[in-house]
């Protein structure tokens, strides 16, 4: 399996696990806490052009998984599951009540099974790929360039100054 | 380096801080009233801890120290995906939970200051995990725990089921 293949696989599928109910709650309840630059440029184009934004933001993860050094990734995978899944409880709260404190932990768990599993099986997997088939890479200012630009577009969509 | 070390740097440390975080921020959030000696104006979600606190703040620090150590069996013990699953729900949950504590500082900024402890933690965690599964591949079948299957299995399920009534069953 080659190396975008992998991370895909163990890092990309937990993320999306974590964006896709949250964002999908948050564009059922109309509550978006998500209010970057990138979501009010689009805001003033119209009201329903939050989708793109969020098909940005996803498009910058996913792009930053696959071009990052593995650590970086790692940590980047970390950050936005666990980003997704507390965006995704505060959309809950409203219908949970008395037992918000329990879903919270069951949530908490659920998206730590697909994010445990993922990585656990992206190191070991790495391992195999690494003594296979030497990795197709981009050139270095192209990859370097690709991953500012994705960041900055990360940072756009959740930046709140 | 031993499986256990190994574990207990990549994986406890990471779970250390967060819980660390947690606790700390529980008790500076505990009103004046209760620092006064009302126990029964404890400031506290979680059910079972909340009851600990009603008793004595020495009996909440006996509750949590407990936790604490069913985190280090679960890490040491389980099989390597079983306690990097448990590494990254405690820290999830004790992060979310240090969190819901912000509220004691004036003028905050919730939604900045969630990106920024998102963020530590998260860098944390990755650098333990990608640490400790890096490593793991080489002490895979030598370095294994010694301890008689029938003993382990039997920690773990009794470590399992307090944590579920610690934190998943509502009471």
């Amino acid at each position: 399996m080659s190396d975008s293949k992998r991370r895909l696989v163990g890092m990309g599928i937990p993320f999306a696990l974590a964006f896709l109910p949250d964002t999908a709650l948050s564009t059922y309840s109309q509550t978006t806490i998500v209010d970057g630059l990138l979501f009010r440029a689009l805001a003033r184009l119209h009201p329903q052009a939050d989708i793109l934004g969020y098909v940005a933001w996803a498009g910058a993860i996913v792009g930053l998984l696959l071009l990052t050094p593995e650590l970086l990734a790692v940590i980047l995978t970390i950050a936005v599951v666990f980003g997704h899944v507390v965006g995704a409880y505060l959309q809950l709260t409203v219908f949970l009540g008395s037992l918000w404190y329990q879903a919270a932990n069951g949530l908490f768990l659920v998206a730590a099974v697909a994010l445990g599993t993922g990585l656990t099986w992206s190191a070991r997997a790495a391992s195999v790929v690494e003594q296979s088939a030497p990795r197709r890479r981009l050139p270095a200012w192209l990859r370097w360039g690709l991953i500012a630009f994705l960041s900055v577009v990360a940072l756009c969509t959740i930046w709140h100054p | 380096m031993r499986q256990w070390k190994r574990r207990l740097l990549g994986l406890g440390l990471p779970c250390l801080l967060a819980f660390s975080f947690d606790v700390g921020m529980t008790m500076y959030g505990q009103p004046a009233e209760y620092w006064a000696g009302d126990y029964s104006q404890t400031n506290e979600a979680s059910p079972f801890i909340r009851k600990l606190f009603q008793v004595h703040p020495a009996a909440a620090a006996a509750g949590e120290a407990m936790w604490a150590s069913i985190i280090v069996v679960g890490i040491v013990l389980l099989p390597e995906v079983l306690a990097t699953i448990a590494a990254v729900a405690i820290v999830f949950g004790h992060t979310a939970g240090g969190f819901t504590w912000l509220h004691i500082i004036p003028e905050r900024r919730w939604f900045q200051s969630l990106h920024a402890i998102l963020f530590i933690s998260a860098t944390v965690l990755g650098l333990g995990l990608h640490w400790s599964l890096r490593n793991a591949r080489l002490d895979d079948v030598a370095n294994q725990t010694r301890l008689p299957p029938l003993v382990r299995w039997s920690l773990i399920g009794v470590a399992f089921a307090i944590a579920c009534y610690m934190y998943l069953i509502p009471q």
